[in-house]
């Protein structure tokens, strides 16, 4: 398993229990209304959608699709090294956002988590191929 | 494949049809059924797909197709595994009964905190489960 994987994998398993942490209080807190109830909710559903769903699903495709034959085996480092740093800062920077109750933060979390995972799609594109087919690193 | 996994999978594909099901329900011609509450059914089909269907059946096949331990037991302590699946069934299934009994029918709270705290040790447990087999392998 590559290091990004791994550092994405472990990222959203944090996400995820967070996440779940914050959805337990909501459960459990439902019939006590207070004014941090929706930044609670919208932090929940921030993580377990674009903290934990989205980076899970990526490492794991980053990991498991076939390698290139030619040149770096799971395409562009740098990439890789730039979607992961996006992802991760969009998960902390949405999360505080959604917290604070700040949109414009909330916002650039998202705007981070978008381009990392069109930078992960960049990356995979070229790897879902038919077997036997030969792609080269650039698809 | 595991046994812990087949049935991971398997309960994660009951909680989709399940859902699928209370979208359905979610059509009912107007006047029928009163007393159940949009708002239950529709968050108890949303946790269903998210929780009940993807959290399962990626800890199924994440328990599959981990990098294994060189040491034994090669997939980690399953104890910890059939916890996972044992409280976050458990969680979900008080849920489904908890939420509309409390919002249709003013029934008590206590079934949703108890379904909080199951299925947030449910997660602690998948993660428990998962966490050391995500590690750096050999390319």
């Amino acid at each position: 398993m590559p290091v990004l994987s791994v550092w994405l994998l472990r990222l959203s398993l944090v996400a995820l229990l967070t996440g779940a942490a914050l959805g337990s209080w909501l459960l459990g807190a439902e019939p006590w209304p207070s004014e941090w109830l929706p930044r609670l909710r919208a932090a929940h559903v921030y993580l377990m959608l674009f903290g934990w769903l989205l980076p899970f699903v990526l490492a794991t495709a980053f990991w498991m699709l076939p390698r290139h034959t030619q040149g770096a085996s799971r395409g562009s480092p740098g990439l890789g090294i730039a979607g992961t740093a996006l992802l991760s800062a969009g998960t902390v920077i949405g999360l505080t956002g959604a917290l604070a109750g700040v949109p414009p933060l909330w916002r650039g979390g998202l705007a981070c988590t978008v381009l990392g995972a069109l930078t992960f799609l960049r990356l995979l594109w070229p790897r879902v191929r038919a077997f036997g087919a030969q792609p080269t690193a650039d698809g | 494949m595991p046994f812990l996994s087949r049935c991971f999978i398997k309960s994660g594909f009951g909680a989709l049809a399940l859902a699928l099901l209370l979208e359905l329900l979610q059509l009912r011609p107007a006047g029928t059924f009163l007393h159940l509450p949009d708002a239950a059914v529709h968050l108890a089909a949303v946790h269903l797909l998210t929780v009940g269907w993807l959290l399962q059946l990626i800890i199924g096949v994440a328990f599959w197709m981990f990098p294994r331990h060189p040491t034994s037991p090669p997939r980690g302590d399953t104890r910890y595994g059939w916890w996972a699946f044992g409280l976050l069934n458990a969680g979900l299934l008080l849920r489904l009964l908890g939420e509309p009994w409390r919002l249709g029918f003013a029934g008590p709270s206590w079934p949703l905190v108890a379904s909080a705290l199951l299925q947030l040790a449910g997660v602690a447990f998948a993660i428990t489960l998962l966490w050391p087999r995500i590690r750096a392998t050999g390319s």
